[in-house]
């Protein structure tokens, strides 16, 4: 644990100050190596602790032998004010070197509303924000993730992206890089290097050129040596890659702080809204030994009193029956309690649920994300009616009191018929919550009734669609809020509209909006993703004064010919199979799962595709 | 069943944090040695283990103490090397014996805590010179913040058992035995505060590091005098 003096005098001074010192149990201390990466989080401590890939890639870095992985977080607004008044650079939290010092500066994009963070942490660490302005002495700032799919609003502000999974492809451009230093070669080589390796978006190697409308007209490259389209990296085999036995064990309370394994990636049921479920592809699962194993392993190493499982869809696990009632079997012998978080509420759930929880019922939770069936297929989520008034008749009867249902509003083709559907939902299951209890008032199930709004993601069936206005998306919350308000026992809750907004505009934005998110930032604009935080007029006046339009990017409805600017990327679905999906939404057709037979999304012209097999 | 009294060392970085942090680093400490930690009953079983005395957070201290109670029964000494081998950086168990003999919890026992206080700021006079005439008041009034947040004064001239200081280069050491538990408790800062106040000067918070010592019980014994009676529970 190192601290430097003048930290010393900061620290009783600002809230939890533990978010700063490091030591945590398994923290990593090196002090020979070839190359200094920092992993950077833009959000505060507690959120990027509760990260699982940080803990993975943490891992899978320091494992080599000549790369040194430390941890940043963007620093609390009281911590800035210092760092910026008293002229700290920003510094990693194990050994307080600063971020510029680095070799290697990796940020995790994990979602839009991050970007400005970003910005704020490379200028606290003093580091020149745009690329094109960094020198041979300045790290190289990457970044990866799933914002990673479409990067070109950070195009500018970043050396280099990588697409898809990092356990092989991070060490890889590790040794390019520590080679790199070794031979003396200058940046611009090294990035051609790198260019080289699967899954590296190299952004300055290409150029957009846009139409006389905005859109684009061509995506140019200007390295000769650079792939004409990047594909993303994925791990074949997963009981064969490296997963944390020894996490990080933070020292302070931050959100999820608990042992984690991952199930399996991917996801087979091709619900047409979800970017995850088609980035991600194909499934992989690891097996059921090797979960025990690894779970076992971070419980011992930990002394968490927690584990959780994690994946898109754990009841999709081939043996979750099994496997679930081992790890039971291991909770009780531990004194650890499972929690299981996507869960589809059928009968084994309900067992599992009624063992876990016993008396202390937390509440369910349950995603029709529509409120039709007409509407559910046409995101392809393949929820009937019957599926939810029998999981709630079960929960009702077997004493849960208290349920939360998600929504979405804003999806492609919905009309106030659909949103009738969400009331009559909650309608039905109080309706049902009387009847099975026989009338007592005092009985009533509480229900939750949670609407999120639909932000059209790249590289999904969606991604033509034009996202509804922040006014029509509040015009939709009201009505339900009236709607609702008329049944006893429900509660309301939505998501403010024009965060959902922003969200899409960064999410599907072009390497132009990087003028925006500058001004935005430069506007006084951080921590976006908290409410509180989120100021709608200064973004709107950053994109004025940029010269850009909101709407182009977030409530166009995109022609069928159009040129993305993540067109460059290839994420193993083609984008003829997204198209022909927006298509057999429109006309509210079904896709069927993955594991019951392949719908040719393009996956298996790059990787093997087990299910597809099945 | 088995009853413990832990002593341990909180220094370097993790002194920044809470006491509720604290407690859940043990708490793991526990699990990961795989020593069997005795549970309350009821709806929310949590481990039966508490602390002598919370620390504020950023004070160090080479004398804390946990109690706890375990469902077998290990040797000391063993407990000793199992925590310390998994324990974050910072913390150290110096001393663990069977408690005996007490129903009364240590909480309940702690009367007094000295504390080493390193200021760099200087009183601008002789140590003789304040401490005498500082020491001869009858009352300290000091404004202290209530838990509602109000400011109201208190008198610590009763909360202060002995106090020493000492001149240095670059500011004064101040060693103080003073009030620390639930019946009476001093903050050492608002000690600083007033030591500060008599000289006419305003105490920075930050600008001192303070340490705990020792925690005493009424008689002014040192907390873990009290397992010296009786070594071992069966004879």
């Amino acid at each position: 644990m190192i601290i430097t003096k003048e930290l010393e005098k900061l620290l009783p001074e600002v809230e939890k100050p533990a978010r700063y010192t490091g030591g945590e149990l398994h923290a990593v201390y090196k002090e020979k190596y070839a190359v200094h990466f920092g992993f950077a989080f833009p959000d505060t401590y507690e959120i990027g602790m509760s990260y699982l890939g940080l803990q993975i890639l943490y891992k899978v870095l320091n494992d080599q032998e000549e790369v040194y992985c430390e941890r940043l977080f963007a620093p609390s607004a009281d911590m800035e004010a210092f760092l910026r008044e008293k002229e700290i650079p920003l510094f990693t939290i194990e050994t307080k070197t600063p971020a510029k010092d680095l070799d290697v500066l990796g940020f995790t994009l994990q979602y839009e509303l991050s970007y400005t963070n970003i910005l704020n942490m490379l200028d606290l660490a003093e580091i020149p924000l745009f690329q094109k302005e960094r020198t041979e002495k300045d790290p190289l700032v990457i970044g990866g993730g799933p914002c990673a799919y479409n990067p070109e609003p950070l195009a500018e502000f970043f050396d280099i992206f990588l697409l898809g999974e990092g356990e092989e492809a991070l060490p890889e451009l590790c040794r390019v890089v520590a080679k790199g230093k070794e031979d003396g070669v200058d940046r611009n080589t090294i990035l051609v290097n790198l260019s080289k390796i699967q899954g590296v978006y190299v952004p300055s190697f290409y150029e957009p050129h846009y139409n006389q409308d905005g859109t684009i007209a061509a995506i140019e490259k200007s390295v000769a040596e650079a792939p004409d389209h990047i594909i993303k990296r994925i791990i074949q085999n997963l009981d064969q890659t490296s997963f944390p036995e020894k996490p990080l064990v933070p020292l302070i309370e931050v959100v999820h702080d608990r042992s984690i394994v991952e199930l399996f990636r991917g996801c087979s049921r091709g619900c047409r809204f979800c970017q995850a479920g088609m980035v991600y592809r194909p499934v992989r699962e690891r097996s059921k030994d090797c979960v025990l194993r690894l779970a076992n392993a971070q419980l011992s190493s930990t002394g968490h009193d927690e584990l959780s499982l994690l994946s898109l869809s754990t009841s999709d696990y081939s043996e979750i029956e099994p496997l679930v009632k081992e790890l039971m079997e291991m909770g009780r012998e531990k004194n650890v309690s499972l929690s299981l978080p996507s869960l589809r509420l059928d009968s084994f759930s309900f067992k599992v649920l009624e063992e876990i929880q016993g008396y202390k019922k937390t509440g369910l939770t349950f995603a029709p994300e529509a409120g039709t069936q007409r509407l559910r297929n046409v995101i392809n989520k393949s929820i009937t009616d019957e599926d939810i008034y029998g999981s709630m008749e079960q929960a009702i009867s077997l004493g849960w009191k208290s349920v939360k249902l998600y929504f979405m509003v804003g999806l492609p083709t919905e009309t106030y018929q659909d949103l009738d559907g969400i009331v009559a939902i909650a309608k039905k299951i109080t309706g049902l919550s009387y009847e099975l209890s026989g009338w007592k008032k005092s009985e009533r199930i509480h229900i939750t009734v949670s609407v999120s709004n639909f932000v059209p993601k790249p590289h999904t069936p969606f991604q033509w669609h034009a996202q509804d206005t922040p006014e029509v998306l509040h015009q939709k919350h009201m009505y339900l809020k009236d709607q609702l308000k008329k049944i006893k026992g429900v509660y309301f809750t939505y998501h403010d509209h024009s965060q959902s907004q922003m969200e899409a505009v960064l999410a599907k934005g072009d390497r132009r909006t990087a003028k925006a998110l500058y001004a935005a930032w430069k506007g006084g604009c951080t921590f976006d993703s908290w409410r509180e935080h989120f100021h709608y007029e200064k973004w709107a006046k950053a994109f004025k004064d940029s010269g850009l339009d909101i709407a182009f990017y977030a409530n166009r409805e995109a022609a069928l010919s159009e040129i993305f600017p993540w067109d460059l990327i290839d994420c193993g679905v083609t984008k003829e199979f997204l198209l022909s999906e927006w298509n057999k939404a429109k006309t509210e057709e079904l896709t069927v799962d993955c594991r019951t037979a392949c719908s040719d999304c393009g996956l298996t012209r790059l990787f093997d595709c087990a299910k597809e097999r099945i | 069943m088995e009853k413990y009294l832990l002593k341990f060392e909180k220094t370097g970085t993790i002194r920044y944090i809470s006491h509720l942090d604290l407690m859940r680093q043990f708490q793991r400490a526990f699990k990961r040695a795989e020593i069997a930690l005795a549970y309350s009953q009821g709806f929310n079983p949590h481990p039966k283990m508490s602390f002598g005395q919370p620390l504020s957070l950023g004070f160090t201290s080479v004398g804390e103490y946990l109690e706890f109670e375990t469902l077998q029964n290990y040797l000391p000494e063993d407990i000793i090397k199992m925590l310390n081998e998994t324990i974050p950086n910072g913390l150290k168990v110096i001393d663990c014996a069977y408690l005996h003999g007490t129903k009364k919890t240590v909480a309940a026992m702690v009367e007094y805590g000295s504390y080493e206080i390193l200021s760099e700021q200087s009183l601008g006079k002789g140590a003789d010179e304040v401490l005498t005439p500082f020491l001869a008041q009858e009352t300290i009034l000091v404004e202290k913040r209530q838990k509602k947040g109000k400011m109201a004064e208190v008198d610590i001239r009763p909360m202060i058992k002995a106090l020493f200081l000492i001149e240095r280069p670059d500011g004064i050491a101040v060693l103080a035995t003073i009030a620390a538990g639930s019946n009476a408790n001093l903050n050492p800062e608002l000690l600083m505060k007033a030591l500060f106040a008599f000289v006419g000067k305003d105490f920075e918070n930050g600008m001192a590091s303070i340490k705990r010592l020792e925690l005493f019980n009424a008689e002014e014994q040192p907390i873990f005098e009290m397992t010296k009676f009786k070594e071992d529970p069966e004879f």
